[in-house]
């Protein structure tokens, strides 16, 4: 079956071109950014206290939109799965990576794309986090050679959910139905701590 | 947060999910951030001293030429043009620095530099942030991003409360 | 709510150990797997360089079914195709996958 999806892997087009779509797709996600109002810590720092729902709302709904797509286009052969670019899963390096994380993140209220986009649009906080940023590159640049040996450990390749669950790595119907399920059962969550939190007042 | 003319947050996820979905056919990889900075500061060390060519993980942004000339980079540039153009559409443009009423800007300063500080190292170990791993990994059905998720959000619930006082009343 | 908040995080923390802990066996069988595609790839090769081109596409193959993500094993199917030179040969050729041309591989974002 010919797969004429990702267009780029496949060699439809050269690098220039590629470079050049990704100058519009990156107009196009910080528009969203923007339009949704992430671009300011002050709807995105409240995630963390279940005051302002809206970061779960608009990633699940991307999440399962874009999955759904992607599970469609398998299935009917538009595309080709393994040319698909997504990170490797690296175990322990995401559990410990992913911790702080999220502990920088609640600490400033930005995360990389949305400080971008709030820098375009005035956020004084959000340039000081991308100066913090580029510190934070710097010094992992020097502490790379003494942390490169757990930082690299635990590898499982591109490990996608179907595989986790004993199935064919490529089954995407198992990745779908589990990611829906996971999706879905968040935000449903999320919902419910953000009525809690609204009921507990202000504290 | 039902204010000016911010999309119905559903509607904007579904559209992002589309946006999404058109990066991952046209360029078979979704959007990105963590990695731009990640050059750019490559980059800057480079033209102020090339000796951090030689380093192990700066050395690979930087063996084929110019560290910026990369699809992840360029689209980060976009981010900044789409928002500004939405800002300025909307007349959300304005020099501020988002803090609650009366909080020391010098702690919102140094909170803000230190969380990009330790988040931006976690980015390199996570190989990727908000936008690469959870919304792109995730659509993808990596497990690796659903770690990272859990992991993240997990970790910053269970501190926020150290921080709650910058945001009170903040809207 | 400050205790409500954290115990949340605490479970989504522990849910994250708990995958971690799930698939780490994963960690050895790939791991496996990818010493025995190295292992048929050096054997494919040495076959290769004694011009037992059965043997090297044989090696070859296996190095491929062990671990798809290796490029190295689809460049050694190209090279025997090449030499063995034979038309007939060309129905046994895989494809390889096209060589990803954009330069942030598996950096991410």
């Amino acid at each position: 079956m010919d797969f004429i999806f990702p267009l780029f892997t496949t060699g439809m087009f050269d690098n220039s071109v590629n470079l050049f779509m990704g100058l519009l797709i990156g107009v196009m996600f910080g528009f969203i950014l923007e339009r949704a109002g992430f671009a300011t810590s002050a709807h995105i720092a409240p995630i963390f206290y279940f005051r302002n729902v809206m970061v779960a709302k608009v990633m699940v709904s991307a999440i399962v939109t874009t999955s759904t797509l992607i599970m469609l286009g398998v299935l009917f052969g538009y595309i080709d799965y393994s040319k698909l670019f997504f990170p490797n899963t690296y175990l322990l390096p995401y559990l410990i990576g992913g911790a702080i994380f999220g502990i920088g993140m609640v600490m400033s209220g930005w995360c990389p794309g949305t400080a971008v986009a709030g820098v375009a649009t005035g956020k004084i906080d959000a340039l000081i986090f991308i100066l913090g940023a580029m510190a934070g590159m710097y010094f992992y640049f020097g502490i790379y050679d003494s942390i490169a040996d757990f930082v690299n450990s635990t590898n499982l390749g591109k490990f996608t959910i179907a595989q986790a669950l004993g199935f064919e790595k490529d089954n995407v119907k198992v990745s779908y139905l589990v990611t829906l399920i996971a999706s879905f059962g968040l935000l449903f969550f999320m919902l419910i701590m953000h009525k809690v939190a609204k009921n507990k007042g202000d504290e | 947060m039902k204010d000016n003319n911010y999309l119905n947050p559903y509607v904007a996820g579904v559209i992002l999910g589309i946006a999404l979905f058109v990066t991952f056919l046209i360029a078979g990889q979704g959007m990105g951030a963590s990695g731009a900075i990640a050059r750019s500061t490559a980059q800057i060390a480079y033209n102020i001293d090339p000796e951090i060519a030689k380093n192990a993980y700066a050395g690979k942004y930087l063996h084929s030429g110019n560290a910026l000339i990369n699809w992840t980079v360029i689209e980060v540039l976009g981010i900044f043009i789409g928002g500004l153009i939405s800002a300025l559409l909307a007349g959300r443009f304005k020099l501020e620095l988002t803090r609650a009423n009366g909080y020391p800007v010098i702690k919102r300063v140094a909170f803000a530099f230190l969380g990009g500080f330790i988040l931006a190292a976690a980015t390199r170990i996570t190989r990727g942030c908000t936008s690469g791993q959870a919304l792109d990994g995730a659509s993808a059905f990596s497990v690796g991003s659903w770690i990272f998720m859990l992991a993240a959000f997990g970790a910053g619930f269970f501190v926020a409360f150290l921080f709650k006082k910058q945001w009170k009343g903040v809207e | 709510m400050n205790k409500i908040t954290s115990i949340v995080g605490l479970v989504l923390i522990t849910a994250a150990g708990i995958i971690v802990a799930l698939t780490s066996n994963y960690a050895d069988i790939i791991k496996g797997k990818k010493e025995l595609c190295k292992s048929y790839i050096t054997k494919a090769q040495s076959a290769l360089d004694n011009k037992n081109y059965g043997d090297a596409q044989k090696f070859a193959k296996e190095a491929i079914k062990a671990d798809p993500e290796n490029r190295a094993a689809y460049d050694l199917i190209a090279e025997i195709t090449k030499a063995t030179v034979a038309p007939a040969s060309a129905t046994e050729k895989k494809e390889a996958p096209k060589p990803k041309k954009k330069i942030s591989i598996d950096l991410g974002c």
